[in-house]
């Protein structure tokens, strides 16, 4: 655990914790199918020049582009859709939203719920707010167990720009 | 055909070893550059055989990745002039030459070089139009517009306000 300042740097930050012998079977079955229908595209002809890539690169490949710019990839196309919503880094900033809490804390919760339920990874967390309240604040308890606990996260960052320092 | 790396002819007395391309080409390597590769150093420390035969990897993508390895392993180079060289290796490659590095970077698992493949390859991608991505990729837009609506309305919170690129 790390503490930082509340001027938008990170003060709460745990590292370093990798669940990876967690069973994660249903996500090595779900990857191992993709990588059978990219075999099938490629042995069409109808592969482009870049999709044959190994998912696990086209997901390095997308955490270097924050999520807005990640995002922008699923409308490539479906199998691009794929990609983008199974990657492993997720990233969450209140700004996005134009103010619109509810929607902020709804892409949110139905992002995590999606990861869950089709147990999936999630090697970096971050998630950004302008101000802490009750409401996000039951939606963090919700989710950072499970984050943290089961879903073999390596790197987990909140971010907080108003004055409000902590949360726990 | 056995081409030495670029630095030059190796000495009978420093340990090498030799790696031959998928298309048949060799290469003479000196060991500290091949133990950079995780594969490769683990290859090396199963085997007595000084020869690697990698099935997967063509003789341009892997003269490359030698370059970087040779490079990465001169300790007569600065941290700061290897930064420099990592820059020049990737910049104005081809998108297709980048995409074969990438790929015998995870294989031969050379991380600092995958990372920064990876990286430009997402650079170039950074700020483009749906439309000019799928253009320059061959991507072959499967939606059908009433989906692709359907996505654009759902996640419109990730790209209301960007400035987006068409060249």
């Amino acid at each position: 655990m790390e503490a930082f300042d509340d001027n938008g740097q990170e003060w709460h930050s745990v590292s370093g914790i990798s669940l990876l012998e967690c069973a994660y079977e249903q996500n090595s079955l779900s990857i191992e199918m993709e990588r059978i229908k990219r075999l099938q595209l490629a042995a069409d002809g109808s592969m482009d020049r870049i999709s044959e890539l190994p998912q696990a690169i086209l997901h390095h490949i997308l955490s270097f582009l924050s999520q807005d710019e990640a995002a922008e990839t699923s409308l490539l196309s479906k199998s691009w859709n794929c990609v983008w919503s199974t990657r492993p880094n997720i990233e969450f900033r209140e700004k996005w939203f134009h103010g619109d809490k509810e929607k902020f804390m709804s892409v949110l919760n139905k992002t995590l719920q999606g990861y869950r339920d089709q147990n999936l990874c999630v090697h970096e967390f971050l998630v950004e707010m302008s101000r802490v309240d009750s409401e996000i604040v039951l939606l963090l308890e919700k989710w950072i167990p499970r984050v943290v606990l089961n879903m073999g996260v390596k790197k987990f960052s909140l971010y907080n720009y108003s004055k409000i320092a902590k949360i726990f | 055909m056995v081409t030495t790396d670029e630095k030059g002819p190796l000495t009978a007395k420093k340990k090498s070893v030799i790696i031959r391309s998928c298309d048949g080409d060799e290469f003479l390597v000196s060991e500290s550059a091949a133990v950079l590769s995780t594969s490769l150093k683990k290859i090396l420390e199963e085997k007595e055989d000084r020869l690697i035969h990698l099935s997967d990897i063509d003789n341009k993508t892997l003269a490359m990745v030698i370059a970087y390895l040779s490079t990465h392993a001169d300790d007569g180079l600065s941290d700061d002039l290897k930064r420099s060289f990592d820059q020049e290796f990737v910049s104005g490659k081809e998108f297709d030459v980048l995409k074969y590095l990438v790929l015998a970077t995870d294989t031969l698992q050379v991380t600092c070089l995958c990372y920064t493949v990876a990286k430009k390859m997402a650079d170039i991608m950074k700020n483009k139009l749906v439309e000019w991505v799928r253009r320059e990729f061959d991507i072959q837009n499967d939606y059908t517009p009433e989906a692709e609506a359907e996505i654009r309305r759902l996640d419109a919170w990730a790209w209301d306000d960007r400035q987006l690129e068409d060249d």
